[in-house]
């Protein structure tokens, strides 16, 4: 009863303030589009060289991502800086309570929107690929890199959640997000020598991105089920840290 | 009832609260006074679970806060004004507050009423003046209908109307049998509304005490006796002929302590002098509660050398 009382409170403050639509918004605009003009831009000669992958127009994940990230950060961090934080935890003292079943809230939310804002940028680009690029849904492998970049997408909101309720202050932490999101995990396994580049490069946030949005199995990423186990192994590096925090700080 | 059992808060090598123990009684405005930086605050999030105690331990109703499963039902706090999301409007506030603790719609809307908040319960918080940010925490506070309220600093700030909105507020919960404990720095805020006092200073308790005592504690009570020149000295023997010490002002004004105005008058009347003033000036509160907390006050402005 009470815990039907907390999920209902949680789902009603996300879906109560503009951040929300805003984020998500931003998402589902500019995913499909980049899918859009990727598909519409390839020449049909692309196809006969053989680096041509139907799932390239799935990139726009790389932005869209950073609206879930921001919003995963909002979701706790906004109530930290208004100070709602103490409502919270004076209305339900089991702050292990409410932080799960927030987490929980925007999971769903998150996966839900992330899956429709993939399949959609699907569809829109196989469409727009020249005849004989695109593929269909119920081609091999197909579903799975449709909804593959959804899955990634809710795994970045979640790993924002997770330096949001460690950090405790918006622009701190949407600036370790990005940090760990663009450098961290992009751009410094391009510092390593040649020979462990791409070992490094298949562990890191690009990596998984690739791994779960590509219709063929690659050398260079990991298997899909690798890739989801990884997800959840980035957010509990986080997450895990951001619960025991918040049992043992002061509010 | 609140109970402060021997509370102590550290801050790395700062001490925020002291071995601080008071209880606040049931049906009873207790006002918690206090320089700005006593540990008021501090003490208030610790009541609620909020902050952990470095030691001690403090309770509601024999029990820790955060052992409540719908505290809202028992206590109702407001800590901070401006505790909300900006964007969010007023009533979905109250809402998302309400649906964690099993309080019915119905309920959020009376509240808003009650707080005068009707109006412009579609509006997002974050355009709320001052005034109108106060009402949403006070109704935040009563949304669980508890026996038990507490409200840190609920006048800062506000205008003229607004004291006299909450003050009435206080007394008027008060009047129905709940608990209210709350903070000010400012003694005529108390004066008002307070059966009881807790003074703190930098984290200790000072004081513990009815109101009506710490009236009486305050020195300097003391009776203005004014008489012609002439008759003064008859009226300075006759005075302390009656036990009463005065002291001669330098307009003229007789100063008396250790006798009460009617006692003094009696004493005129019967050595047949006229008066030309009797009045009897009570030390204020503010007075009082200055003495008390002298030693206390954490930042005291020095004084400029000229």
């Amino acid at each position: 009863m009470t815990l039907t009382g907390v999920f209902a409170s949680e789902w009603l403050k996300l879906r109560s303030v503009r951040s929300t639509y805003w984020t998500l918004g931003v998402a589902a605009v500019l995913m499909p589009l980049i899918g859009f003009l990727v598909a519409h831009g390839t020449a049909p000669a692309e196809k006969a060289a053989g680096d041509f992958d139907p799932t390239d127009a799935m990139q726009g994940a790389a932005f869209a991502q950073l609206a879930f990230g921001v919003l995963g950060v909002l979701t706790i961090s906004s109530e930290y800086s208004t100070g709602l934080i103490r409502t919270t935890f004076a209305s339900v003292p089991g702050r292990g309570t409410v932080l799960a079943v927030k987490a929980a809230v925007l999971f769903v939310l998150l996966l839900i929107v992330g899956e429709i804002i993939s399949t959609t940028t699907f569809l829109v680009a196989q469409a727009a690929y020249p005849p004989g690029l695109g593929i269909s849904l119920a081609d091999d492998g197909a579903l799975g890199a449709a909804l593959g970049s959804g899955f990634y997408m809710a795994f970045i909101g979640m790993f924002g959640f997770g330096v949001g309720a460690i950090v405790r202050h918006t622009p701190g932490a949407i600036t370790v997000m990005m940090a760990v999101v663009f450098v961290i995990m992009s751009i410094l396994p391009q510092l390593f020598p040649a020979s462990v580049r791409d070992e490094i490069g298949r562990y890191s946030f690009l990596g998984l991105a690739h791994g779960l949005s590509t219709i063929t199995p690659i050398p260079e990423v990991p298997a899909d089920g690798t890739s989801v186990a990884l997800c959840f192994f980035y957010a509990a590096l986080v997450l895990v840290p951001a619960f025991l925090l918040t049992l043992r700080r002061d509010a | 009832m609140i109970e402060v059992r021997g509370v102590t808060k550290r801050y790395g090598r700062s001490l925020a609260v002291d071995d601080l123990s008071f209880q606040v009684r049931t049906g009873q405005v207790t006002g918690f006074l206090g320089p700005n930086g006593a540990g008021k605050s501090t003490t208030m999030r610790m009541i609620l679970g909020l902050d952990r105690p470095s030691s001690g331990a403090a309770l509601v109703d024999g029990r820790p806060y955060r052992s409540f499963r719908r505290p809202l039902h028992k206590v109702g706090a407001l800590l901070d004004a401006s505790a909300f999301h900006p964007g969010r409007t007023a009533r979905d506030h109250l809402r998302a507050i309400a649906l964690s603790n099993g309080i019915s719609p119905a309920r959020v809307a009376h509240v808003l009423g009650q707080v005068g908040l009707d109006p412009v319960a579609g509006k997002r918080a974050g355009t709320f003046s001052l005034g109108m940010k106060q009402r949403l925490g006070i109704a935040a506070a009563l949304l669980g209908d508890p026996e038990l309220l507490m409200f840190d600093e609920p006048v800062n700030g506000l205008d003229p109307e607004g004291v006299l909105w909450i003050r009435t507020l206080i007394r008027g919960l008060a009047a129905e049998g709940r608990t209210v404990f709350v903070s000010s720095h400012l003694m005529s805020e108390m004066e008002s509304t307070a059966d009881h006092l807790v003074v703190v200073g930098r984290g200790r308790l000072i004081a513990d005490l009815p109101i009506r005592e710490l009236i009486a504690a305050a020195s300097g009570a003391h009776v203005v006796v004014r008489v012609a020149a002439e008759h003064r000295p008859a009226m300075i023997s006759a005075l302390s002929a009656g036990g009463a010490q005065i002291t001669l002002e330098p307009d003229g004004a007789l100063k008396v302590a250790g006798m009460d105005a009617a006692g003094a008058g009696a004493l005129a009347h019967a050595c047949g002098i006229p008066l030309a003033e009797l009045s009897p000036r009570r030390s204020s509160l503010e007075d009082a509660y200055f003495e008390l907390t002298e030693d206390a006050v954490e930042y005291r402005a020095k004084e400029v050398a000229a």
